[in-house]
């Protein structure tokens, strides 16, 4: 269960991707998506976003000396986004704040994708009764919602670090993923390039993950920063419930104080509110239109004449 | 395609029967029709049991369970022996953690099916079933509402998408969908309070948060039945403007599939009305992938409720949730989990059976020759 | 462009009850390609049919046969258009009308009800949510010009699908996936004999049936020929169907009209060195060929015609006159009723038919 659930295509239209000699295939995708107005300005975006959260902090230092006594101060020449609740300068706090954001994202994501790449592929492969448990398992997983699922979670346990979140939301995430990669699999299986190997006698591990995966590579990629997109939806969920750790700055906290502590009807707290939550959605937005025109270069019978 | 030849292309007078097989698969197809509805229910009843089952482990094997933390607090903070903290702990979880597991497990299972949630650690005295049942109708209510308006309004943009492909429609829903898909709907919501409540007061934010205006007294009656949508107007908003993209897009996706069916071309080459093709030929099949989907998009929405109940103050089990995840009301917790589960999995099985009630092929089982 | 030595076509408006059913005339349609590129599909093509009888087009894959069939009943795809010529069709009252003219109102009236076509592979032809006699029923309904009771639509569907030697009872109540290929071909002929339409056209009909059921549906519509009088044009490339089931034959390629007469015309002395090909690919029942002969070469791209004539690449007569200009039909033999031999060839009297028949030992 996805939160930025994928468009139709990722599931139903298995693009077959060609394999390719010369030139990698990941090169010849970059030079298509640039090409394409919307996944120019996704690229962009997302470039952007990594670049200042993680290159800022380096320029402007991680402390953030606050004076209280000038709380909720306006915008100015000064502070571009003026001053939150304690005195500290929002724009700061700003660039400081997707670090974690950003590691977790990825983090998980990457746990995710490597969980159900190797569960998909392996279910794909062999099929049989490994193949039908773990469709079994999947579809009761999927039925519970996600975040729903990571908050009792939290609840239960405390999460006391990034990393563990990202653990958590890396490991309760694969479901979805994993029937995409096995779609995919079970596509490949019947090429000829497997029966060549097969009758190689190569042995499966090889098989497996030595000529399918590398065949997926572009669609583990799409999968890849759908992945990226549900778990900054759930972190920051997890961050507005406040059941993620409160500590440093990131933009979850950020928008959980201006949640829980009423910050929110504030008028002068606004830039405070807003400039995470459009950081947020940006990158969002950014991986969203990435993800969009991979599909269509992938496959072609997506796009509009 | 031998098979012709031999079964049903039998030329006439040879014996064909006379009352074919259709007549007899009546009976049949009708009890394949029941097993079909028997088979999902049995499926999602072992859905339950295996997330009922799974919450039990997480409330009371796993290292660091909520039961044990509690006792240990008890022992603590208050000095009580053992067995008192696990009597106190029997009165909220419903099972006796001193007597083994297997027992407590199925003392759980046992209060499940009775209904019997335990009961609410922060409101003492309420039962969680009680609480559940209280706050449980307003987010079906707002959920099932917003679902319905979305979809509707999703698949009628999307059928216009994909017969204007290209037109104005089509790139504004394509891009405000993306842009909306891109919005979190927890921050949707505090989007709309910020800006259009206290930014630019269009919106009167205390007027319309909760469930219900005070004074107003739930009825069958006109100014009830407004009053709770005036309310609920608010989350529903944010529902639906996450959601309608989405759904928009599959529909698109689906037409356009659907259109270059060769079944449609044959429709318009018999010469059949232009509204005919469009509600019975093609709207009817593209239709179908919808209803799969359905029962992803209520998890999604539902999982939003969390928060959104939160931010316009709507009292449904969303709101209920974050209120006991912050008191650590673990019953609560776990039975909201339970409920919602099982509403998701009942909107699957709803799903599954309008499917099937669509779809012949699914209803009567994939044919080929009969 | 060649032009087809024929009567006038009967003038749009005027009665006439001995015109053709089909007239068509310098017939154009082109593919869009491109922003602004297209390739021509159907270069001119004209001939009449008669009622009540029967025409093949045959020709390899994307000579235009099937561009033709759907340019007749106006469906072309949304990429392709009628850019040249006329189609007059000649209704049971007597009327001729301009297909190329008809509006869309017009044009939905008119078909199925005068003029219906079969398609080919009839796996997917049928809504797969509702029923064959719903979908009959469908049929009746939209064409009706007032209400029309159920009693009837079942009286009349069940009349189509007993002439195709179907069972009423099972199969009205019938999803589509629930019949076998051959059963979907017969119900989907039987939807098209519904409204006794003049003029019924058929897409590769035996294509993707095995050999048993082909030989039913070859024989069903010879009967139904015979028993609704309807006017066929069938498009096949399989030369021996054209030979059991059709009164004349055009040969197409690249998109013209290479050669058209009577079936015993074609047959016996084809005058076009592609016809005489094609019919020598054919293996005989009796016996062996004394070598199996192909053609060489592959068809050609349309995009990129030579000039002259089109099948001059592949032809052991070509010569320098036939790359200089396309010839025109040059008619051979006259006969009445469009039936008249005529070749595309300005080689015809060299064009030397033999089928070298070895018979089996």
């Amino acid at each position: 269960m996805t939160a930025t659930s994928p468009p139709v295509p990722a599931e139903q239209n298995v693009p077959t991707p060609a394999k390719s000699a010369g030139v990698s295939p990941l090169r010849r995708l970059f030079s298509e998506l640039t090409r394409s107005t919307s996944g120019f300005v996704g690229l962009c975006l997302v470039l952007a976003i990594v670049l200042l959260s993680v290159i800022g902090p380096m320029g402007v230092g991680t402390s953030v000396p606050g004076d209280p006594a000038r709380a909720w101060e306006a915008p100015s020449g000064q502070h571009w986004l003026g001053l939150e609740g304690a005195g500290k300068d929002t724009l700061h706090l700003l660039i400081i704040g997707g670090r974690t954001v950003l590691m977790v994202g990825f983090l998980a994501a990457t746990i995710t994708t490597v969980i159900a790449v190797a569960i998909g592929a392996l279910a794909g492969y062999f099929g049989g009764r490994f193949d039908a448990l773990m469709l079994q398992l999947t579809d009761i997983v999927m039925t519970v919602p996600q975040i729903v699922l990571l908050a009792v979670v939290g609840a239960f346990y405390k999460l006391d670090s990034p990393t563990l979140l990202a653990l958590i939301v890396g490991v309760l995430s694969w479901p979805v993923l994993m029937r995409s990669i096995r779609a995919q699999v079970l596509s490949l299986k019947e090429r000829e390039f497997v029966e060549a190997a097969q009758l190689l006698d190569v042995g499966w591990v090889r098989i497996v993950f030595g000529e399918i995966v590398p065949n997926m590579a572009s669609y583990i990629l799409i999968n890849f920063i759908i992945a990226v997109t549900n778990a900054i939806y759930a972190m920051v969920g997890l961050y507005l419930l406040g059941l993620a750790p409160q500590r440093g700055v990131n933009w979850g906290i950020m928008i959980n104080d201006a949640w829980t502590k009423g910050a929110m009807f504030n008028p002068d707290a606004m830039p405070y509110i807003i400039a995470p939550v459009t950081m947020i959605v940006l990158l969002q937005l950014g991986l969203i239109l990435l993800t969009r025109t991979l599909e269509e270069i992938l496959n072609p019978r997506l796009r509009d004449r | 395609m031998a098979a012709d030849a031999v079964t049903a292309d039998a030329p006439p007078g040879t014996g064909a029967p006379d009352r074919p097989d259709r007549h007899v698969g009546e009976s049949l197809g009708h009890r394949i029709y029941h097993s079909f509805i028997l088979r999902r229910l049995v499926r999602s009843a072992f859905v339950i049991w295996v997330v009922a089952t799974g919450v039990f482990l997480m409330v009371r094997l796993l290292p660091g369970n909520p039961v044990d933390v509690y006792i240990n607090q008890q022992i603590a903070l208050y000095g009580k022996s053992y067995e008192q903290a696990a009597a106190e702990a029997q009165n909220y979880f419903r099972f006796d953690p001193a007597t083994p597991i297997w027992r407590q497990y199925l003392d759980y299972l046992w209060g499940l099916l009775h209904g019997d949630m335990g009961s609410s650690i922060a409101t003492p005295g309420v039962t969680v079933t009680e609480k559940i049942a209280h706050y449980l109708p307003w987010t079906l209510y707002s959920v099932g509402l917003a679902l319905v308006i979305s979809i509707t309004i999703g698949l009628l943009l999307g059928m216009i998408m994909a017969y204007r492909r290209g037109g104005i429609i089509d790139h504004a829903v394509s891009i405000i969908g993306s842009g909306f898909h891109a919005i979190p709907n927890y921050l949707l919501a505090i989007l709309i309070v910020v800006v259009g409540a206290v930014q630019l007061g269009v919106i009167d934010y205390t007027r319309m948060r909760g469930n219900v205006s005070p004074g107003v007294s739930p009825e069958l009656s006109f100014r009830f039945l407004s009053d709770i949508g005036y309310h609920a107007t608010l989350p529903m908003i944010t529902y639906i403007l996450t959601t309608v993209g989405t759904w928009a897009l599959i529909m698109k996706a689906s037409t356009t599939q659907v259109l270059g069916e060769d079944y449609v071309t044959v429709a318009r080459a018999r010469g059949l009305k232009d509204s005919r093709i469009q509600t019975n030929y093609v709207g009817r099949n593209a239709l179908l992938p919808l209803i799969a989907q359905i029962a992803t998009q209520a998890g999604f929405i539902v999982g939003g409720a969390i928060f959104v109940e939160q931010t316009f103050s709507y009292e449904g089990v969303g709101l209920l949730l974050f209120e006991s995840i912050n008191t650590r009301d673990y019953p609560m917790i776990q039975g909201v989990l339970l409920v919602v589960t099982i509403t998701v999995v009942l909107a699957n099985l709803c799903a599954d059976l309008v499917n099937a009630a669509l779809d012949p092929r699914i209803r009567l089982g994939e044919g080929g020759a009969a | 462009m060649p032009t087809s030595p024929h009567t006038p076509a009967p003038a749009p408006g005027t009665s006439d009850r001995t015109a053709p059913v089909l007239s068509v005339k310098d017939l154009e349609v082109a593919y869009r390609t491109g922003k602004d590129a297209s390739v021509r599909a159907l270069r001119g093509v004209s001939f009449d049919l008669y009622p009540e009888s029967s025409l093949a087009l045959v020709g390899e894959s994307g000579c235009g046969k099937t561009t033709l069939g759907l340019a007749l009943l106006r469906l072309l795809p949304t990429l392709g258009e009628i850019t040249g010529g006329s189609i007059t069709f000649t209704g049971d009252d007597g009327r001729a009308r301009e297909v190329t003219d008809m509006t869309a109102a017009q044009l939905r009236r008119w078909r199925w009800s005068e003029a219906a076509m079969v398609f080919q592979g009839a796996q997917n032809a049928f809504n797969p949510v509702l029923t064959i006699g719903a979908q009959m029923a469908d049929t009746l309904r939209d064409h009706a010009p007032g209400r029309i009771g159920k009693r009837e639509i079942l009286e009349r569907s069940a009349e189509a699908l007993r002439s195709v030697r179907l069972e009423p009872r099972r199969v009205l109540g019938s999803y589509p996936h629930e019949l076998s290929g051959g059963m979907k071909q017969r119900a989907l002929i039987a939807t098209g004999l519904l409204m006794h339409p003049r003029l019924l056209v058929l897409d590769e009909p035996t294509t993707a049936l095995d050999i048993l059921t082909q030989r039913t549906v070859i024989d069903l519509l010879a009967e139904l020929r015979e028993e609704f009088g309807f006017a066929m044009i069938f498009i096949s490339h399989d030369l021996a169907l054209a030979a059991e089931l059709a009164d004349r034959v055009i040969t197409m390629y690249a998109g013209t009209v290479v050669e058209t007469g009577s079936t015993a015309d074609i047959f016996s002395s084809p005058r076009h060195p592609y016809t005489s090909k094609l019919i020598n690919a054919v293996p005989p029942v009796s016996g062996d060929l004394a070598e199996l002969a192909s053609i060489p070469g592959a068809p050609p791209s349309l995009a990129t015609l030579p000039p002259g004539c089109a099948f001059a690449p592949r032809c052991e007569l070509a010569t320098d006159e036939c790359r200089a200009a396309e010839p025109a039909l040059i008619p051979l033999v006259e006969r009445p009723a469009d039936m008249t031999h005529a070749a595309a060839c300005i080689h015809h009297d060299q064009v030397h038919h033999e089928r070298k028949v070895i018979a089996r030992a």
